[in-house]
């Protein structure tokens, strides 16, 4: 065999140059979305929700605690303007998700109750069954305060960030904040079309410096919204590794099924608070 | 056989960047026609409750096929047709052209597209607070446009 040190030498080269040349083209770069059409999403998003009264949705519920992602919830929740809300934790698919708090119950309405949650615990729950037992001989599960220990227990949010509302409300001061300030190099990414739980939904990933301002709840936020209600069917956050830190995905979302007063207090005869 | 260097590092470099070429992902991610079948279901009973079913033809050639390209529910028989054709046709296949702008309207867009036939690209876009049908532009396999349809 014979060698030859330049034939080597520009053989090497081919490879190189082909390689850079030709991969960079095929490769499958991260569409953009343009930040003013971000804000249009969030704008049909909050046009949509000022016709909104009340709604109920159930949402599929994941969140890191303590560097491990916790078991999914599964949580059928109502919800009334002002501020009403009613919430169920129920069966999921077993074997492989059991809902941990499966049965529990929760209601919250701004001036009543003294502001208190009103809640019982459900049969199961991250303790065993003879803590949760025993804890309600201390605890008074009917006036949890919102933003107590044991409200906020496991929990990335207090109640009054759980609604639509408030959600369309993170969203928009992000994106509203990546426009006033360009320096903080704020982009979306075109995720495009998505099914989810067969809902026809479009997608945006918001990729924020997630310490920077207050603004941005943290580096990547994905948010899907639905075609059919305009309201966001997934919300995934993941810090600047990309490690998840919530997944919420909502199903069976209904817009102004038209809930009374009866159906956030715990004397209606459907829920199990007695 | 007299080996050299050259013989083996020049197939070699050509190898390499041919599965490099293979092994990258398809630009447009591929969408089974069940998935999109929401997307158009949304589509069609938005058409059917529009008040203003006037379509503006940029460029449409008589050979796409036998439909009435002004009348917004033909135009979305016309696109409802294709989109199933993907299910029977080899190598048919649904694409995601994700959310574009069409006017002034913020849109969600699919596609379609076809190793043969005269239609070898069909993108669809909705209006993406409305759910109206608002853009349809067919291309053939040249790439050339020859139908482009607008609702406003």
């Amino acid at each position: 065999m014979r060698f030859s040190f330049r034939k080597f030498s520009l053989c090497l080269f081919l490879v190189a140059f082909l390689s850079t040349a030709f991969l960079p083209a095929f490769a499958q770069d991260e569409e953009r979305l343009d930040i003013q059409n971000a804000l249009k999403i969030v704008e049909i998003m909050e046009n949509t929700y000022e016709d909104v009264q009340d709604y109920s949705v159930i949402t599929y519920k994941q969140e890191r605690h303590g560097g491990e992602l916790m078991a999914r919830e599964k949580i059928f929740t109502k919800f009334r303007k002002p501020f009403s809300v009613y919430m169920k934790w129920v069966k999921d698919d077993p074997p492989e998700h059991k809902n941990p708090n499966l049965g529990q119950e929760m209601i919250f309405e701004k001036g009543w109750n003294n502001n208190k949650i009103y809640a019982h615990l459900g049969k199961r729950s991250y303790f065993p069954a003879w803590v949760t037992s025993a804890s309600s001989w201390v605890i008074d599960y009917t006036a949890l305060d919102p933003k107590g220990r044991v409200a906020t227990m496991y929990q990335r949010h207090t109640i009054d960030e759980v609604p639509f509302g408030e959600t369309i409300k993170r969203i928009s001061k992000a994106v509203r904040a990546g426009i006033k300030y360009p320096e903080d190099n704020v982009y979306f990414t075109n995720l495009g079309y998505k099914e989810v739980f067969g809902e026809p939904s479009g997608c945006i990933e918001g990729h924020l410096p997630g310490g920077k301002r207050e603004a941005y709840y943290d580096d990547r936020i994905m948010v899907c919204i639905g075609l059919r209600t305009n309201m966001p069917t997934q919300i995934k956050v993941r810090n600047d590794e990309g490690t998840v830190l919530e997944n919420y995905r909502m199903d069976e979302i209904t817009l102004n099924p038209g809930y009374d007063t009866e159906d956030f207090r715990p004397s209606n005869s459907e829920y199990n608070f007695q | 056989m007299n080996l050299t260097i050259t013989k083996v590092s020049v197939p070699f470099a050509i190898l390499m960047v041919v599965a490099a070429v293979t092994a990258a992902p398809v630009t447009a991610e591929t969408l089974s026609y069940e998935s999109a079948q929401s997307f158009l279901d949304l589509m069609t009973k938005s058409v059917k409750s529009a008040s203003s079913k006037e379509v503006t033809v940029s460029e449409h050639s008589d050979e796409i096929g036998d439909f009435d390209p002004n009348n917004l529910e033909s135009l979305l028989a016309f696109v409802k047709d294709h989109a199933s054709r993907t299910k029977t046709t080899d190598n048919a296949r649904i694409v995601d052209r994700k959310f574009q702008m069409v006017g002034d309207n913020l849109s969600l867009c699919l596609g379609a597209v076809f190793p043969e036939g005269t239609v070898a690209d069909l993108t669809v876009c909705q209006d993406f607070q409305t759910n109206l049908l608002n853009r349809v532009i067919v291309k053939n396999s040249d790439g050339a446009v020859i139908g482009k349809y607008e609702i406003k």
